[in-house]
């Protein structure tokens, strides 16, 4: 679904991702975790075609981010880590904005929006404008617009941060279910524990590099994800 | 602490004026200078229009022995400049800065935050004033004694300031409650500035008569002014040296500041945190109407223009002058070309009618702060489906919308008023439309070239932008450049001629611009 090869991205001097490689399969979870400033923001803006990069190939469904952007922001939907989304227009119109760029047929984007605003408890809150949302709110109303066009993709930075109980627990389900239906996810957090519970694979970058990555039980052993983490960071340093 | 707030006010507003702000690199010394240059010529240019009326009126007042009459005029003029140019900044500075949660959470006097605010507002109410003020002292040939001399410092620097920071305060905390309590707080914003604007103009409209008639008649000049006693002192003290009146004048001032201070004082953290009293609305399920996705970017901009009055007051106001003056020459066309006056100036008619079209075309500039303006929400359009080529049309094609009906309406009305037929009717009509759509595509291949990302309030990135300056007086100087051409090759270049050239001109600049938004601008925008 997604492929990652020997991806470099420069900023000025300093390589921000050095060589990176990943493989991310239909139906996987995928969790990349690395301390604040490893790269992980900036290996998924450049495959969600939103970061040029210096060297490497980023494929969606065999599809080039480059030559072929547009085919394959189609296929993927993104949620950054802090989702600023247009405070002029309410939740409703923002989410017919988004339904409107991808095409998605009216009764089908109704159908959707009111599935998952229910779930996800803002439903009564869309005729407000986006400027009244708190973090919370703004958040929820990106998952929608993520979803609402079904992609095949979803890549998602620290998708759970602003997020109350509830919402998290219900993006779980999302994300699983998202994934039974042959759809992939991407993702970045520092929450370990929700990584290890909901990650089928996870890549752990520092400095720019990749330093482990495959399945949960290939990546921490017996160990908690946890130590593992903090041995690793220990170890490279 | 008042000291750290005020030094960090000022670091703030000196970013602003030499673009230092627009980028995270440390700005080079060149383009700092050339920006502040920049700032300057902005001031230089209202600086002139002034210049003009005083100019006109200084030597017949000064024969009248009417020093007082010209300087109240002056007081009058700078007050109106720092209203309009201060209310809705005080709106936004006092009450709706970004960060008045932080500030309030530290252990900082609200009193002082005030002050800080109050103080950057003074600072720019002086700098807007004397742009006015300093050529109304250049023209009076008349010599002040040393008290007319200090209450001229004193009224512009102190008196005016002081009285202008109490009325915008006010207003501004007005205009900030009304616009809490309805949903279009735009609409709100729009309406009070063009109110200010509106009245501004009518009152230098009609200048002219008003001095006409009341220098012809000194008795009704007093009677009409008594009700406007403080400019009546504001001018004797000048021109009189009455420093009775200065000290008046002081007082009221200083009165009037210390109640504004004393009000607002009382009330900042509960305005400055109040969340708004507008009613929830109810979201009721019902089918979209489902837009192409070209269409759908378009819309977004427009809904972006019409919910920031920052943008809708700069970017497209001139568009709003375009519409008045085309409903105005409908009105009063047929008396103004009836009149003397028009019958002396005919040769002129052409190029004036022209050069006044097209300068209202250049004051349309909403694809100068576009790209700016996507700043925190520039993720989405990146990481949508649309092509960047598609981002970019939708910001033409907005600026397309608002700039070119009124022009071309205009332009309609202007011709038919005139008599124009065949290709004079075809020029007044095509030129100032091509020159709408120029001022597009510079402004956009001017913001491709010049983004700021760093703006903290909208009104920063409408504003001081290098790319909304450089547009502008771009477009003003392409105005004057068939002007100019036609007064010094006037032995062989007809204004008709002249009009055709630059209709070339423009067509050929378009299109070179036009292909590199297309190519290289495209790419510029796919690596912000």
């Amino acid at each position: 679904m997604l492929t990652i090869e020997h991806l470099t991205k420069t900023y000025g001097d300093t390589k921000a991702v050095d060589d990176l490689s990943l493989h991310i399969a239909p139906g996987e979870i995928y969790g990349f975790i690395g301390h604040n400033g490893a790269g992980k923001t900036t290996t998924l803006k450049s495959c969600a075609g939103i970061l040029p990069f210096d060297q490497g190939q980023i494929r969606i469904d065999g599809r080039d981010i480059v030559t072929e952007p547009l085919a394959c922001k189609q296929r993927m939907a993104y949620i950054p880590d802090n989702p600023d989304i247009y405070e002029y227009m309410s939740g409703i119109r923002f989410l017919n904005f988004i339904g409107d760029i991808y095409r998605v047929e009216p009764t089908v984007r109704r159908e959707r929006i009111h599935t998952y605003a229910e779930m996800l408890g803002i439903e009564g809150d869309l005729a407000q404008p986006v400027s009244a949302f708190s973090h919370g709110m703004k958040q929820k109303l990106a998952l929608i617009a993520a979803w609402i066009h079904e992609p095949r993709l979803i890549l998602m930075d620290e998708p759970f941060v602003g997020l109350d109980p509830k919402a998290a627990f219900l993006l779980k389900e999302l994300m699983h279910r998202h994934c039974d239906k042959g759809g992939a996810i991407f993702f970045s957090t520092h929450v370990l524990d929700v990584a290890e519970k909901l990650c089928d694979k996870v890549a752990i970058i520092k400095g720019g590099h990749l330093i482990a990555s495959g399945s949960m039980q290939e990546v921490k052993g017996n160990e908690s994800l946890e130590e593992v983490f903090l041995e690793l960071e220990d170890h490279d340093a | 602490m008042l000291k750290v707030l005020l030094r960090s006010r000022m670091e703030a507003l000196l970013s602003v004026l030499t673009g230092a702000g627009r980028t995270k690199k440390a700005q080079s010394k060149g383009k700092l200078i050339g920006f502040a240059m920049l700032m300057f010529l902005s001031l230089f240019s209202l600086g002139t229009l002034f210049a003009r009326i005083f100019e006109v009126l200084a030597q017949p007042l000064a024969m009248l022995d009417m020093g007082w009459l010209y300087f109240g005029m002056a007081v009058v003029m700078s007050f109106g400049v720092m209203i309009i140019g201060n209310v809705i900044l005080a709106k936004y500075q006092l009450f709706e800065a970004r960060d008045n949660d932080l500030l309030l959470s530290m252990p900082i006097k609200p009193i002082d935050i005030l002050l800080s605010r109050l103080f950057l507002l003074y600072v720019l109410a002086v700098g807007i004033m004397l742009p006015v003020a300093i050529p109304a002292l250049l023209f009076w040939k008349q010599p002040l004694d040393a008290v007319g001399w200090v209450a001229f410092a004193l009224i512009f620097l102190v008196v005016l300031p002081l009285l202008n920071l109490a009325i915008s305060a006010l207003l501004g905390w007005l205009v900030h409650l009304a616009s809490n309590k309805t949903r279009n707080k735009s609409l709100v914003s729009l309406v009070v500035t063009l109110g200010f604007l509106g009245a501004y103009m009518v009152f230098s409209f009609r200048l002219n008569s008003m001095l006409t008639t009341l220098a012809a008649n000194p008795t009704l000049l007093e009677r009409s002014l008594g009700a406007a006693a403080p400019v009546v002192w504001a001018g004797r003290a000048i021109a009189e040296g009455r420093w009775e009146l200065l000290a008046l004048l002081l007082a009221i001032a200083a009165a009037a500041f210390a109640l504004c201070l004393w009000l607002l004082s009382r009330t900042f953290i509960r305005t400055a945190t109040a969340k708004g009293g507008v009613a929830k609305r109810v979201y009721v399920e019902r089918t979209a109407k489902v837009r192409s996705p070209r269409s759908a970017l378009l819309i977004h901009e427009l809904r972006r223009l019409w919910a920031s009055p920052a943008y809708l007051l700069n970017g497209a106001l001139g568009s709003f002058f375009t519409l008045a003056a085309a409903v105005y020459l409908a009105i009063k066309g047929r008396s103004l070309t009836a009149s003397a006056e028009w019958e002396m100036m005919s040769s002129f008619i052409l190029p004036l009618i022209l050069a006044g079209l097209c300068y209202m075309a250049s004051l349309v500039f909403l694809t100068a702060p576009s790209i700016s303006l996507e700043g925190k929400y520039l993720w989405l359009p990146k990481s949508l489906p649309v092509s960047s080529w598609d981002v970019l049309q939708a910001k033409l094609r907005l600026h397309m919308l608002i700039a070119l009906p009124p022009l071309v309406l205009v332009s309609v009305v202007a011709a038919l008023v005139l008599g124009y037929e065949g290709q004079l009717f075809l020029l007044v009509l095509i030129l100032p439309t091509v020159f709408g759509v120029f001022s597009g595509f510079l402004g956009l291949f001017e913001n491709l070239r010049h983004p700021n990302f760093n703006w903290i309030n909208e009104t920063q990135a409408v504003k001081s932008g290098a790319s909304v300056l450089i547009t502008m007086f771009a477009g003003m100087g392409l105005v004057l450049l068939p002007v100019l051409a036609c007064l010094i090759f006037s032995d062989w270049l007809t204004p008709v001629l002249a009009g055709w050239i630059m209709l070339g001109l423009l067509v050929v600049l378009s299109v070179l611009l036009y292909l590199w938004i297309r190519k290289k601008g495209v790419k510029i925008f796919e690596e912000l």
